[in-house]
């Protein structure tokens, strides 16, 4: 899932790679980490098993660049590719944007490759979400190995919808980063179409509540929510079972009991310096969003408008 | 696929709040992060990247969820370890965010979830966007 974070200017994508075991999915992770300059190589994360076989997943944060302005950061994600790791897959899959499928060239492992295909659909259905409408390139890994299958062959396979798909030879390199490259700029692509038509949307809405965006072939669809029923006034609640204690100097017994007004409490550290326990003050500043509406935009809003561009590699 | 944004005033709120906390509870690092690895907030340093850091909390926290599962039903609401020098207390903040906590020492402060659940429902309180965003879009 995407994030956008306008306070530090940055965009967080993640990209799993996926497939059967031992395709080459934590080779090509291992590839794109050595190929980063030193100056900018951040840490690859592998939890594997001591036989070097993903047990739960590896992971690989990439920058790559500024866009207008806020920094693209991708996490690269592998899955264990065994079969029975299966509720592990789907906790990887979780928030995905992109997926590159890492299917293995050789004839005798054709059978897995269509069965991880199959897996990858149905787990990523059981979010909710299908494989057709996400960004996705295949990756035909081991093109060194004898006995494979050419591209036309595996493309009849495994890519019917003919999307993008390269040939590769992960353990020495090749193939690994134009596979990146084509699935970043499909994620990135896809990430800004989405912010126009949720732009869009809140502009027709013209409100700050919570609507659903429903993106059919017919075009955008808007659904407000149905505002939350009001809320009876509950019977007084049960008292909570605990009670955090106050750290606040006791008054001497000879004074008066006043009402505090500092907001005393837990995490008292000073009278003013603690947000805690201090009633809330009034504030101009709306907590949502203001689309649509005649507002005085704040300066910092101005940073709220972004365009995203696909990332175009230079030509070297 | 659904986004997830993040305001620069929420995340200005969110800051407020956490670095107060953290100076209550004496944390060394406390980090506000999405349950699928983005950074929403820090307080503290490590001197570390705090998105492996964020990426393998969710992990601690997903399996110990997986593990509660197998077990019949059984909601863990917090994942902690305890090490000679340091100790992480991992919570969740409602249903897409998660709350990493990291103290010094080989102990974590008592009643560590009272204080947890205090911070947690602040944050739910000053930024209701963080668990509703303004649009989804949904499929």
């Amino acid at each position: 899932m995407s994030s956008i974070n306008f306070a530090t200017r940055e965009i967080s994508c993640k990209v799993v790679y996926y497939g059967p075991g031992l395709s080459g999915k934590t080779t090509n992770l291992q590839v794109i980490h050595q190929k980063m300059p030193q100056d900018k190589r951040t840490d690859m994360v592998s939890l594997a098993t001591e036989g070097d076989r993903t047990l739960f997943f590896d992971f690989l944060p990439l920058n790559l660049g500024d866009i207008k302005g806020f920094k693209t950061r991708f996490q690269l994600y592998t899955v264990p590719g065994q079969v029975y790791y299966n509720s592990t897959r789907k906790l990887v899959l979780r928030g995905v944007d992109g997926i590159v499928f890492v299917a293995d060239s050789q004839r005798s492992r054709q059978a897995e490759n269509l069965e991880s295909l199959q897996n990858l659909r149905q787990n990523l259905q059981d979010y909710g979400m299908d494989l057709d409408d996400m960004p996705f390139v295949l990756q035909y890994n081991k093109r060194d190995m004898d006995n494979v299958f050419t591209l036309d062959e595996l493309n009849k396979e495994l890519n019917p919808r003919n999307v993008p798909f390269f040939p590769a030879t992960a353990h020495n390199g090749k193939g690994v980063v134009t596979t990146l490259k084509t699935i970043a700029m499909l994620v990135i692509e896809k990430f800004n179409v989405k912010q126009g038509f949720l732009r869009q949307a809140a502009a027709n809405v013209g409100n700050t509540g919570v609507h659903d965006v429903s993106l059919t072939k017919e075009g955008v669809s808007v659904k407000a929510q149905a505002p939350a029923a009001p809320q009876q006034p509950a019977a007084a609640p049960a008292a909570s079972p605990f009670r955090m204690p106050s750290f606040a100097a006791k008054p001497p017994a000879s004074a008066p009991a006043q009402p505090s007004t500092s907001g005393a409490g837990l995490f008292q550290k000073g009278a003013t310096s603690s947000p805690f326990g201090r009633p809330r003050a009034a504030t101009t500043i709306p907590r949502m969003p203001t689309f649509g509406r005649d507002v005085a935009k704040p300066q910092a809003d101005a940073d709220d408008e972004i365009e995203l561009r696909p990332y175009i590699p230079k030509k070297k | 696929m659904s986004d997830f944004t993040i305001f620069s005033d929420d995340a200005a709120k969110v800051q407020r709040l956490m670095t107060a906390y953290q100076a209550s509870v004496k944390a060394e690092y406390i980090v506000l992060c999405h349950r699928d690895g983005s950074i929403i907030a820090e307080v503290g340093s490590l001197g570390i990247d705090a998105t492996p850091l964020a990426v393998l909390s969710t992990a601690s926290f997903d399996s110990a969820r997986q593990v509660g599962m197998m077990l019949g039903g059984e909601n863990f609401q917090a994942v902690s370890f305890t090490g000679e020098n340091r100790s992480i207390y991992i919570a969740p903040v409602d249903q897409a965010l998660l709350l990493v906590q990291i103290f010094p020492g080989s102990k974590l402060p008592n009643r560590i979830e009272d204080f947890n659940r205090l911070l947690v429902e602040k944050l739910v309180d000053a930024v209701p966007a963080f668990t509703q965003n303004t649009s989804r879009l949904v499929r």
